[in-house]
């Protein structure tokens, strides 16, 4: 987390959009930034954007690339990637999710290093459960292997087969040469049976197996940039789309010298994303962008029994099938997100809500409340945005303001440790009004203004994400509130949550934020001034759109910067 | 006690010594440096009970990771860079009829709510899941001689109250009640199944070698196409590769106990005694595999000192955390340390009275080779009890990852993150 308000303070740095709270909040106070346009949140202006187009790859020449590069894959990636190997293998994806170390807004960023010692321990120990898992069904891997000793050829058939689906890509002569001597020389001093052991062993700790590897093709190298070669754009669609590796169709169009174009890259992204994984994959890009899973850790008090981790994990699987409908069988727009009332519900979420009639730990779809709409009405954002005992305006407001407008709001700093601290709960005093001073004082105000009356509209919702008609003062309970300009746009005011939802939902901040997010996750990488228009294209694709989230995916493919790399 | 080199060890086996308890051992050590262990990890908990006040207990604390330990807490000098001081873990459990305090680590352990002499019966309220030692034993020592093993410090019958480790309520798992009792249950008898193929641990080393070395070749190749910052990612991938061999190659060499042969304790020994010889048992019983968990009380009954908080309630709490850190450093000695997590606490907390809420506490000696963050204190906010997430943070650290909840349901709300991650 704190990486994240890290990297989203360096980029909005640069484009200075709440920069620093000072209560003159415009984007012209920002170094690097020339324009008020609200689509791209590096300030970005129209000067290159709309240049691309989903049919050619035409991205201006001045956008941004990443290097060549190493992209590590996540303990999910690598489990998938196992899976479809070996489909009944078992795989430590707690053991390796726990000894991982990422950074970033997102799990598969790729400036993750992410090999500490434990780490590398736990991928050896599971390159070894695996090379033990095959040996004694290793005719299922390649028929040939029933007969011992493996002969050489059977060992090229294996890496032709087995090896290439592990690297995603034909292994080179030379590669197969080192494997075939390697299996020799394990078998010569320990028999068959390590020798393959070996093999496989290797195969699975091979950094051509732990990293998807970024190098482009050498020999249409020019100009400083190259560009992935087919099986390398395999890897990208199928790593970003479906958080996994190639399918056959995909391997097969790689090798078939079917992902060269714009429109070859969009046919496979449009097929994907009608697949399970495609599915998966997408649902995933926005649980993490809404952190859906925090839910799962939320700390409440001990007095407050009607919270359980039982609850805790059932309005996190809520979020993701109320994503997953959203995206492939509701309107699959970002508005939808943010306003639909259907959702998913099992009895204890049910019962949570206030709705009647469910019964069962199956989850059926129902219409809930207005109040209740979207992402922010789900339990699984208001509970987790809240303090363990009591609701809180500034960090629903301040989560509002970072994950869907894309703005960074600076800690307070340690001078202001004991300024204008809000009276604690006294039982008389809302919360609202207990953090009023925030509004008066203008040391709080600066920044308080872009959180507090976000943070208004959600306090019909208690610590638990429970609707309440009255707060624990037996006051009622207002819920209006405005969202703040921090450019030449007008500020937005709104009577309660459902009216918030639609503002936001409006606001060209809130789409050209999803379609950085997008970008930060397709690329796995920092947008930096370069990558502006890049950000614009995508920005105004998604608005031509009307917000469709699937086209924002299928954009970001066929752009020149999804394929390009710099040298 | 007797060591001998990886070396001879191996000679030894291929002379014969197939009914000998080294291999236990040496499988173990084999399969922990292979990755292949599983839930091999060894967990003990060391006990005091009647409080452990603060002005012995509390560090000078400058930061949550530099701090000057108590000088009653010395013992644990040696291993400040491992260890985490957890403090305010808390557990609403009411007093039992003792007036709230007594030997009754099994409520401690099991997260129970009550614990003592109710008037006609000892209640014996220890928790649905019995207690935590047990609830891990059983589960990860199916095939361990002992699933857990539980030691009193003895000198009278045990009574209900005297149990540390439980199955259930009014289901209290047997605890050496002597060093011999131990020595005789644990040591006797054989400890392979015959006809066991011996482990050739150089030819295992050598396997894992040569693997690395073929990974670090492809590894080079690799960084030959790639610019300064993605090569340091690589670079960063070998060295942890190296620092695996490194350990790797440590323990196949390092000098290992002979199993066979722990001093055999005299039949009547003085209470401190018979503790140290109990602490030298379980260190050699969890070392060998023959039990991957233990639970011990170590006494003194101070209650009376207590009471009137004489001076040798500082000086029985250090003996008490000298037997810990000997526990924990006989375990290092073997090669362990990455392995084994070592527990001290006290069943009245910072408080003979009324210490019981946030005053509870552990000591944890061992970081799990790197996987937990230690030279800390990690002091938890007072906003609810804790103790049942640290719990399931030591089942999920144990190998048991489904375990999500132990205990009463409003004690326990997943594994505590702030220790375990």
């Amino acid at each position: 987390m704190d990486a994240y308000k890290i990297r989203l303070s360096l980029i909005l740095s640069c484009c200075g959009i709440i920069a620093g709270c000072s209560g003159q909040v415009s984007s012209r106070d920002s170094p690097g930034s020339d324009d008020d346009d609200p689509r791209s949140p590096l300030g970005g202006g129209g000067a290159n954007g709309g240049a691309g187009n989903a049919g050619n790859t035409t991205t201006p020449a001045a956008c941004g690339f990443a290097p060549v590069r190493l992209w590590k894959l996540t303990p999910t990636q690598y489990a998938n990637t196992v899976k479809q190997l070996m489909p009944e293998a078992s795989v430590p994806l707690a053991d390796l999710k726990k000894t991982s170390v990422t950074v970033g807004a997102f799990s598969n960023d790729s400036r993750s290093v992410d090999v500490s010692q434990p780490h590398v321990e736990t991928l050896l120990a599971s390159a070894t459960a695996l090379a033990t898992q095959i040996l004694p069904q290793a005719s299922k891997v390649a028929s040939c292997l029933a007969t011992k000793p493996a002969t050489e050829a059977c060992l090229r058939t294996t890496l032709t087969t087995f090896g290439a689906q592990a690297f995603r890509r034909p292994l080179t002569s030379t590669e197969m040469d080192a494997y075939v001597n390697f299996y020799k020389k394990e078998s010569a001093s320990g028999g068959n049976d390590v020798g393959l052991k070996q093999f496989f062993r290797a195969l699975f700790i091979s950094p051509h197996f732990l990293y998807r590897t970024e190098l482009g093709d050498e020999t249409q190298a020019s100009g400083g940039k190259t560009t992935l070669t087919a099986y390398e754009r395999a890897s990208a669609l199928a790593y970003f789309l479906t958080d996994g590796p190639p399918d056959q169709a995909l391997s097969d169009a790689a090798a078939k010298k079917k992902l060269e174009s714009a429109a070859d890259l969009e046919l496979q992204a449009r097929r994907l994303l009608q697949t399970p994984e495609g599915k998966r994959g997408l649902v995933k890009f926005v649980a993490e962008q809404m952190r859906a899973d925090d839910v799962r850790t939320a700390n409440k008090d001990a007095s407050l029994t009607a919270w359980s981790s039982e609850l805790a994990s059932d309005l996190a699987n809520e979020t993701s099938l109320f994503l997953e409908h959203e995206l492939f069988a509701g309107g699959g727009k970002l508005v939808d997100l943010l306003t639909s009332k259907t959702s998913f519900v099992n009895e204890r979420v049910a019962k949570h809500y206030g709705v009647s009639g469910v019964t069962g730990s199956n989850f059926k779809q129902v219409t809930l409340p207005e109040a209740r709409q979207g992402l922010l009405g789900k339990a699984s954002f208001l509970a987790a945005r809240a303090q363990p005992n009591e609701t809180s305006i500034v960090k629903r407001g301040r989560f509002v303001r970072e994950h869907l407008l894309c703005q960074s709001i600076p800690s307070a700093p340690p001078e202001l440790a004991n300024v204008a601290i809000p009276p604690k709960p006294d039982g008389v005093h809302t919360q609202r009004e207990r953090i009023d001073e925030h509004s008066k004082n203008p040391v709080c105000e600066g920044c308080h203004k872009f959180m507090d009356p976000i943070g208004f509209a959600f306090e019909e919702f208690d610590t638990l994400g429970q609707w309440r008609s009255k707060g624990v003062t037996g006051k009622s309970i207002p819920t209006d509130g405005v969202v703040f300009s921090n450019t030449d746009t007008p500020d937005r005011s709104f009577a309660n949550l459902a009216a918030l939802n639609t503002t936001l939902a409006d606001l060209p901040e809130t789409r050209s934020c999803f379609a950085q997010q997008m970008f930060l996750y397709a690329q796995g990488r920092e947008p930096d001034a370069a990558d502006k228009c890049t950000l614009v294209e995508l920005t105004d694709a998604f608005t031509k759109s009307g917000g469709d989230i699937k086209e924002l995916a299928v954009k970001m493919v066929t752009s020149e910067t999804f394929v390009t790399r710099i040298k | 006690m007797p060591f001998v080199s990886r070396r001879s060890l191996l000679r030894g086996l291929a002379l014969g010594a197939s009914t000998s308890m080294f291999r236990p051992l040496l499988k173990e050590f084999i399969r922990e440096a292979r990755g292949e262990a599983g839930p091999a990890k060894r967990l003990a908990f060391v006990f005091g009970q009647y409080s452990f006040p603060r002005k012995y207990m509390d560090p000078k604390i400058r930061t949550a990771t530099d701090f000057d330990l108590n000088p009653a807490t010395s013992p644990l000098a040696p291993f400040k860079s491992e260890l985490t001081l957890i403090r305010n873990l808390g557990a609403p459990q009411g007093p039992g009829a003792n007036g709230g305090h007594g030997q009754d680590e099994g409520v401690y352990l099991g997260l129970g709510t009550q614990f003592g002499w109710t008037g006609s019966d000892w209640a014996t309220n220890v928790g649905k899941d019995g207690t935590i030692d047990r609830f891990i034993g059983k589960r990860i020592g199916a095939s361990d001689k002992f699933s857990s093993l539980s030691f009193r410090p003895g000198g009278r019958p045990l009574l209900p109250v005297d149990y540390t480790s439980w199955d259930g309520d009014d289901q209290p798992y047997p605890a050496f009640a002597t060093p011999l009792d131990a020595y005789d249950k644990i040591f006797g008898g054989a400890m392979l199944p015959p006809g066991a193929p011996p482990v050739d641990t150089t030819a295992l080393l050598k396997q894992d070698q040569s693997l690395l070395d073929f990974t670090v070749g492809e590894i080079k190749v690799l960084e030959s196409r790639l610019a300064a910052p993605e090569k340091e990612k690589l670079g960063k991938f070998t060295e942890s590769l190296r620092a695996v061999e490194k350990k790797l190659t440590a323990v196949a060499m390092a000098p290992v106990v002979s199993c066979e042969n722990p001093a055999k304790p005299a039949a009547t020994l003085a209470r401190q005694q018979a503790v140290e010889a109990q602490v030298d048992i379980a260190a050699m019983a969890l070392a060998c595999g023959l039990s991957h968990v233990s639970a011990m009380n170590v006494g003194p009954d101070n209650h009376d000192a207590n009471h009137e908080d004489a001076p040798s309630v500082g000086t029985d709490n250090t003996w008490r955390l000298q037997q810990t850190a000997k526990l924990f450093g006989k375990l290092k000695e073997l090669g362990l340390g990455d392995s084994s997590l070592v527990l001290y606490s006290d069943s009245n907390g910072l408080d003979h009275h009324g210490g019981r809420d946030q005053g509870y506490f552990y000591w944890v000696l061992g970081g799990l080779g790197g996987r937990l963050k230690t030279g800390r204190i990690l002091d938890l906010p007072a906003s609810r009890p804790y103790l049942g997430d640290f719990y399931v943070s030591l089942a999920n650290l144990m190998g048991l990852q489904d375990v999500s909840r132990f205990g009463l349901p409003e004690l326990s709300k997943g594994a505590l993150t702030a220790f375990s991650g």
